[in-house]
């Protein structure tokens, strides 16, 4: 029997989650989402004081739902990043004095691991796997040979692909966060903006946005200019068909280069209805397996970050009470914490 | 019966241990930016050295605030998570009352930066001036208007000298009725300089695009003695290189905005200006705050950001000092009416 209580805190959610020999007990999630809608992206200070103020009340919570003490816990998990510097150091605070007052393991886990594994609690990972990490702080191509054995691929050169969402939704006058209205408007929309493809420099897997905000931009200001209307539904679609499409591009090409069994997907962008549909129809008949998050766990949330613990904790990876935040932890480094 | 003493609200990490209200042990060291790694350690020495159990432990006292945000969010976080834990009370203390000196009626003093001090007054339990932000130059006015009462902290960014201080030993007193915390689990920081909750108004900055034009010109016509022509504004957005715009945006609608150009290690304010429906509320306050971002998200380092303001414009004069701005020299007959200037410069890097 081993129960795990996990905490994350490395962005906009406060969330506490408990499982019992795998087994989800409670994954309680403080989300500040409405907080940071009037500001169109995440404040980090504002995120900190949340965080402050949720953190003991979902501690309580997540127990109460469990039905255990604190002291019926068997080892303390949380994110240590990569994140928001500020938001990591409450959840660290509170999972230290946890591990200290009861004498238990403290396990330091990787965001992105946490988003990895969250496909644990719908399918069983076969390796060599490829997962693609898509959300608002990370674009990632990881190969895994193994189970906790990664290695990145391809990254984006500037923004995350959620970023690149969220500024371009803001310039459409829609809502924080820019993943499902731009979603949702694409659908009704036709592909007749020309937008260039961005080019991400070397990397053969390597991904760019930063370009294509700037494009969206432009050519959104230029119509204004010229006294043109925007074709909201087909600059939605316009968009996400560039965005999405050199996701998917570079995503087959690296899971048939690396002969991958399995594809994972995985962060926020993965509750994408386009980048679902069309990865499954491009994987179609390759033999390769795919498999697509639930839409619970494609948001932050600490369940996925009990499910890496869990392997943690049989591996003995265990941390002292000076353990420090890292904003930018590589998910190769996932065993350097000192 | 053991209580539990933290305080990680400036430059220091402390923690203290008493038995029965006698302070038995302490820990007190500088730490800037660390406690958030120490803390926990440190607090784990302390009761293992006394071979305290966590059921022995009765209660806990934490400084609050104001001071460091991060650093007041650490200590009150561990805090919050042990009443939590243990089911135990949580006292909260003003951290500025934490640095009294003994009975004494103290000034109690610490840098709140660009030229400001957080301060309280208190003589032991009482409060002669409860906490609050304030100008330097003014903490300086009330400091000598006040002989009879000592100063604490590290004051050298005064150019004054306070007494030592003894936190701990004011947490050991601290946990008196009025300092008890009714709702441990939702306990929060005390934070003063809060430009969020403070300020009734939600203020959007963003980049200038070209429908914001007629709401910046109206705002441009209505501040400025020789506003800039709507051509010249465009050309400022869409044509110069160098040029960048910033709108502030309150309920979708343009209240202020920011005109600046940066040159290779430099920036300069051509334009701010803020709706006058607006002013004193902190949208220029935004306004600058975008614009150093802006400046240190450049890819080649921006150092300092210059500009010039007319002389008898004391109301801007004031605006930018208070944003760290300082004066260098005049400019005699800068502007075509014949009115000199004054060239003000700050330093990107300044908190």
């Amino acid at each position: 029997m081993t129960r795990i209580l996990a905490i994350e805190s490395s962005c906009d959610e406060t969330s506490v989650a408990i499982t019992d020999n795998g087994k989800l007990l409670a994954n309680v999630v403080a989300t500040q989402i409405a907080v940071h809608e009037k500001y169109g992206g995440v404040m980090p200070e504002i995120a900190s004081r949340l965080h402050t103020e949720n953190i003991t009340v979902c501690l309580t919570e997540a127990l109460r739902q469990a039905k255990l003490k604190p002291e019926e816990i068997d080892a303390f998990a949380v994110t240590r990043g990569p994140g928001l510097i500020g938001c990591l150091h409450v959840g660290l605070q509170a999972a230290k004095t946890l591990a200290m007052l009861y004498d238990k393991p403290l396990i330091p886990v990787h965001h992105l691991a946490g988003h990895i594994y969250a496909n644990e609690y719908v399918g069983t990972l076969k390796f060599p796997l490829l997962c693609v990490v898509v959300s608002g702080g990370n674009t990632e191509l990881v190969i895994m040979k193994g189970d906790l054995d990664f290695e990145i691929i391809g990254e984006t050169k500037d923004d995350a692909v959620g970023e690149c969402y969220d500024k371009v939704a803001r310039v459409l006058g829609l809502p924080y966060p820019g993943g499902l209205p731009i979603d949702q408007h694409a659908k009704l929309g036709k592909h007749t903006y020309d937008l260039p493809e961005p080019n991400a420099g070397e990397g053969k897997y390597d991904f760019s946005y930063s370009g294509l905000k700037t494009s969206v931009i432009n050519l959104v200001n230029s119509l204004k200019m010229k006294g043109e209307p925007v074709r909201l539904d087909d600059m939605a679609r316009s968009f996400q068909d560039v965005a999405i499409g050199m996701i998917l591009e570079k995503a087959t090409r690296a899971a048939e280069d690396y002969h991958v069994k399995q594809m994972v997907l995985a962060g926020g962008v993965s509750a994408n209805s386009y980048l679902r549909e069309q990865m499954k129809a491009r994987l179609e008949g390759t033999g390769i397996d795919l498999i697509i998050p639930p839409l619970w766990c494609t948001t932050d949330n600490a369940a996925m970050i009990a499910k890496v613990a869990e392997h943690l904790y049989e591996r003995k990876v265990f941390a002292p009470l000076t353990l420090g935040v890292d904003p930018n932890w590589r998910i190769s480094d996932w065993a350097k914490f000192d | 019966m053991y209580s539990l003493l933290l305080d990680s609200s400036n430059t220091n990490l402390s923690v203290g241990l008493a038995q029965d209200h006698q302070l038995i042990d302490e820990i007190s060291y500088e730490a800037w930016q660390k406690q958030s790694e120490f803390m926990v350690a440190e607090i784990d020495k302390l009761l293992k050295k006394h071979a305290v159990q966590r059921s022995e432990i009765a209660f806990v006292v934490v400084s609050k605030g104001p001071g460091s945000y991060t650093g007041i969010r650490i200590a009150l976080t561990i805090a919050k998570t042990i009443v939590f834990a243990l089911n135990i009370p949580l006292y909260l203390v003003s951290s500025l009352q934490v640095m009294k000196v003994g009975d004494k009626p103290t000034i109690c003093l610490t840098n709140a930066r660009s030229q400001r001090s957080y301060i309280g007054v208190y003589q032991g339990q009482k409060e002669i001036l409860s906490d609050r932000i304030m100008d330097n130059p003014q903490v300086l006015t009330y400091v000598k208007e006040h002989p009879e009462y000592v100063l604490s902290g590290d004051l050298g960014y005064l150019g004054l000298k306070g007494e030592t201080v003894d936190v701990l030993s004011n947490l050991n007193e601290a946990d008196t009725s009025a300092n008890l915390c009714a709702e441990p689990l939702g306990a929060r920081p005390v934070y003063l300089k809060d430009s969020y909750s403070a300020s009734e108004i939600k203020i959007i900055v963003r980049k200038m695009n070209s429908a914001d034009m007629p709401s910046v010109m109206r705002i441009e016509e209505a501040a400025f003695k020789n506003p800039y022509t709507e051509k010249q504004m465009t050309y400022e957005l869409m044509e110069n290189p160098v040029g960048n715009i910033l709108v502030a945006v309150v309920d979708s609608n343009v209240v202020g905005f920011i005109d600046f150009m940066i040159t290779f290690d430099s920036a300069t304010i051509n334009q701010i200006a803020v709706d006058e429906k607006f002013r004193k509320r902190g949208v220029g306050t935004q306004l600058i705050g975008a614009m150093i971002k802006t400046c240190q998200a450049q890819e080649d380092e921006v150092d300092f950001v210059t500009l010039e303001v007319r002389l008898s414009n004391t109301n801007a004069q004031r605006f930018y000092k208070k944003h760290a701005f300082e004066v260098i020299t005049t400019k005699p007959k800068y502007y075509d009416d014949g009115e000199d200037a004054i060239y003000m410069v700050r330093s990107i890097i300044n908190d």
